[in-house]
């Protein structure tokens, strides 16, 4: 059952992030894009991180794909600006160089997995990973606050138009 | 006294400077740059008089000698950039004033968190606490550049961070837990994943601080970025990207330097070469500030790389030398720039003639950068190139002198047209300096000719922080 | 529980063709998107990673991630419109003003 769901929501997950690099339509792109969170806060679930998985719903596929999508519409390319899709050789070596890359990321990565040990009750919820983030990571969570603070005046500042 | 004390009182000032902002009028902000400025003198002050060592979060957060050698430097670099940008801001974007001075505050928070942090979570976000306003900044100038050079440092910023990020999540695999101690008991132990981990984080941290193969946004970003906004960029992250690889690779993972130390000299033997040979045909003096700041990362990477105490001590000395060089040159450059409206050479021509104090304060910094004895960058540069004879890296040391008159060649190209050469038609009135400004180049001048004729005291220190964390 | 290596496996994969998109692409817009991916793919390695070792501070490097990636996407989401505004074009090759 849970292989099942693994390949079914992993092979969506890659076919979304295909379709984010691939489609020409950057509107196109970002419907993939949330596709594929969705596919990923499914796996999340499978590693037992339940509040990860309903913050990839709520925060990413909701809140900052509204924000891309938002600003996609704002800029409104035309289709001659989306430029043609052109296929160069350097291109080409860039993407034979990722993949071996990944091939030798992927090598490692797979000898490092094993079959965990069954999860305590608490592992993943909301009252698990929030005991942590308020006690021992009070500090950066104290930091995020001050990093959201300066992102919104910067962002509402750039998107002003007088200096 | 709590550790924390110093990191708290920054904090405190950003949210002083974001109620100020609020409070006074629009058409006349020019208070919120003294208040930030004197923020983090009093908090420079601080580390000084107040006792703040000690460790927090279960050991996450330290503030050892290194960490308060390093807090020191941002602080001062930090004070040192509002001064430089005080009146550029008020005569660039007078409105917006209050925005850039809490966005350059909340990266220097950033960087002394982050010069604090043992622990992964830690690192990651202090880090991004430090670029994120960076990318801010760098977007504030009117001309088209400048939202140009924002986007491309944003690309290769965000594209180094995930990086860095992948990097440290297999990390965080050998070791099973995110404190660095875990990590390094976890090198001892022999656990495959660290090494992978190790050099995919080299390589997002490589990024950040502009080492070759990862240094073409570097010109681009300086040419575009408001100048005294580079003055900053130039010296406190690049500080910043140091203190990082500190920890996790000087302080957590000593043992495995057969690993990648190999790697980081490679990194800045080509960071070197690269820098200071490219630096020979520009025209324009930020950009060939960049590339000569490219070379000097290659020079000060070294000492990360020899992993001795000598060689770590004199990255730290090095960073104060350069601080008060590079933030002077680009001061300078800032001053030629808002006055001509270009930072191509020959904006310099004649300048000993329009206005000799600051011809004669650029020359010192260009001395200084290019390692003439008795200025600040000499000490820098011998101390590095010593450590690296002890550690037996003798080619290193003679390709080091190669360069440095290779660099004294288009360093001395500057002082020519500074010196020698007449100014062009229609400049040949006196550079408009306003006050802040020159003070920001007299401290500069003093900072250089001072630690120039008294190193001692900054060496002594510096050596004293490395030994301490190298044991 | 599945083998964390499937998890693993997989995140090297989205986080491959989030390099390539953003290596490849040169519509700003979508170099962000692939970015995200890969903040993505390092979130999934993070908690497989977690689950192995029945640790959950891999979920509180995630939660961190995805607060910071919020922000980074804000930030370079108001850099694209300045950009945007200044030179009608988001394409990453018609910005040439600036040489290299």
């Amino acid at each position: 059952m849970e292989l099942a769901l693994f390949v079914l929501f992993g092979t969506l997950a890659v076919l979304g992030s295909l379709g984010v690099v691939l489609s020409r339509n950057p509107v196109r792109g970002a419907l993939w894009l949330v596709g594929a969170l969705f596919c990923l806060a499914v796996l999340f679930i499978l590693t037992d991180a339940h509040l990860l998985a309903a913050l990839e719903v709520l925060v990413y596929a909701g809140a900052v794909m509204v924000l891309f999508l938002f600003v996609i519409m704002l800029l409104n390319l035309r289709e001659e600006e989306l430029g043609p899709r052109r296929f160069t050789p350097v291109k080409a070596l860039a993407v034979a160089g990722t993949v071996y890359l990944g091939w030798l990321m992927a090598v490692p990565m797979w000898k490092a997995g094993r079959v965990p040990p069954a999860a305590p009750a608490d592992y993943g919820t909301v009252e698990g990973v929030g005991m942590l983030i308020f006690k021992n990571y009070l500090l950066p969570f104290e930091m995020t606050s001050l990093l959201l603070l300066a992102a919104v005046v910067g962002a509402v500042m750039l998107a002003k138009r007088r200096m | 006294m709590m550790p924390l004390a110093l990191d708290i009182l920054l904090a405190c000032i950003l949210l002083l400077v974001f109620v100020v902002d609020l409070l006074l009028p629009a058409e006349d902000k020019r208070g919120i740059a003294v208040v930030a400025c004197a923020g983090a003198l009093i908090t420079l002050a601080a580390s000084f008089v107040l006792d703040v060592q000690g460790t927090a979060f279960g050991g996450a957060f330290v503030n050892d000698a290194v960490a308060l050698y390093l807090k020191r430097v941002f602080l001062a670099a930090g004070a040192l950039g509002v001064l430089i940008g005080m009146d550029h801001a008020d005569r660039f974007f007078p409105r917006r004033q209050g925005e850039y001075h809490l966005l350059v505050l909340s990266s220097l928070l950033g960087m002394t968190l982050l010069a604090s942090a043992r622990e992964l979570i830690f690192i990651v976000v202090s880090f991004e606490l430090m670029s994120m306003p960076l990318y801010v900044l760098a977007a504030m100038r009117k001309s088209e550049r400048s939202a140009e050079a924002a986007l491309k440092l944003y690309l290769v910023g965000a594209v180094s961070s995930v990086v860095t990020l992948y990097g440290l999540s297999l990390l965080f695999a050998a070791a099973g837990t995110t404190m660095l101690s875990g990590v390094t008991a976890a090198a001892k132990a022999g656990n495959p994943m660290v090494v992978p981990g190790l050099v995919i984080t080299l390589a997002g941290l490589g990024f950040k601080i502009g080492v070759v193969p990862f240094h073409m946004w570097v010109p681009d970003t300086y040419e575009g970025a408001p100048t005294p906004f580079v003055a900053f960029l130039s010296v406190a992250p690049k500080a910043a990207g140091f203190a990082a690889l500190i920890r996790i690779f000087i302080e957590a993972l000593p043992g495995q330097k057969a690993t990648w130390a190999p790697a980081v000299i490679v990194m800045c033997v080509i960071t070197m070469v690269v820098g200071n040979v490219l630096a020979i045909p520009q025209t324009s003096v930020k950009r060939l500030l960049a590339y000569s700041g490219i070379g000097q990362m290659g020079t000060m990477l070294l000492g990360i790389g020899l992993v001795t105490p000598d060689g770590l001590g004199m990255l730290l000395f090095y960073l104060v030398a350069y601080l008060f060089t590079n933030m002077g040159a680009f001061a300078v450059a800032s001053v030629i720039e808002d006055a001509s409206g270009s930072d191509h050479l020959d904006a310099f021509k004649g300048l000993s003639r329009r206005n000799p104090g600051l011809a004669m304060a650029m020359l010192l910094f260009l001395l200084s950068l290019g390692g003439i004895p008795f200025v600040a960058g000499f000490w820098a540069k011998v101390g590095v190139f010593v450590a690296a004879y002890r550690a037996g890296y003798v080619w290193i040391v003679v390709l080091g002198a190669v360069l440095a008159v290779v660099s004294v060649f288009y360093y001395m190209r500057v002082a020519r047209s500074i010196y020698m050469e007449r100014p062009v038609a229609g400049t040949e009135g006196r550079v408009p300096m306003a006050l802040s400004m020159k003070a920001a180049v007299t401290v500069a001048c003093v900072g250089v000719v001072g630690v120039g004729l008294y190193p001692a005291p900054f060496v002594e220190t510096a050596l004293a922080a490395a030994r301490a964390l190298m044991g | 529980m599945l083998n964390t290596g499937l998890f693993l496996v997989l995140s090297a994969v989205l986080f491959c063709i989030g390099a390539v998109g953003v290596v490849t692409r040169r519509n700003a817009i979508v170099a962000f998107m692939s970015i995200e991916i890969m903040f993505n793919a390092a979130n999934l390695a993070f908690l497989a990673f977690a689950r192995q070792h029945v640790d959950m501070t891999g979920h509180a490097a995630a939660f961190f991630v995805m607060a910071v990636a919020a922000a980074e996407a804000a930030v370079g989401l108001a850099i694209i419109i300045a950009v945007f505004r200044r030179k009608a074009t988001v394409n990453l090759d018609e910005l040439r003003e600036l040489r290299g």
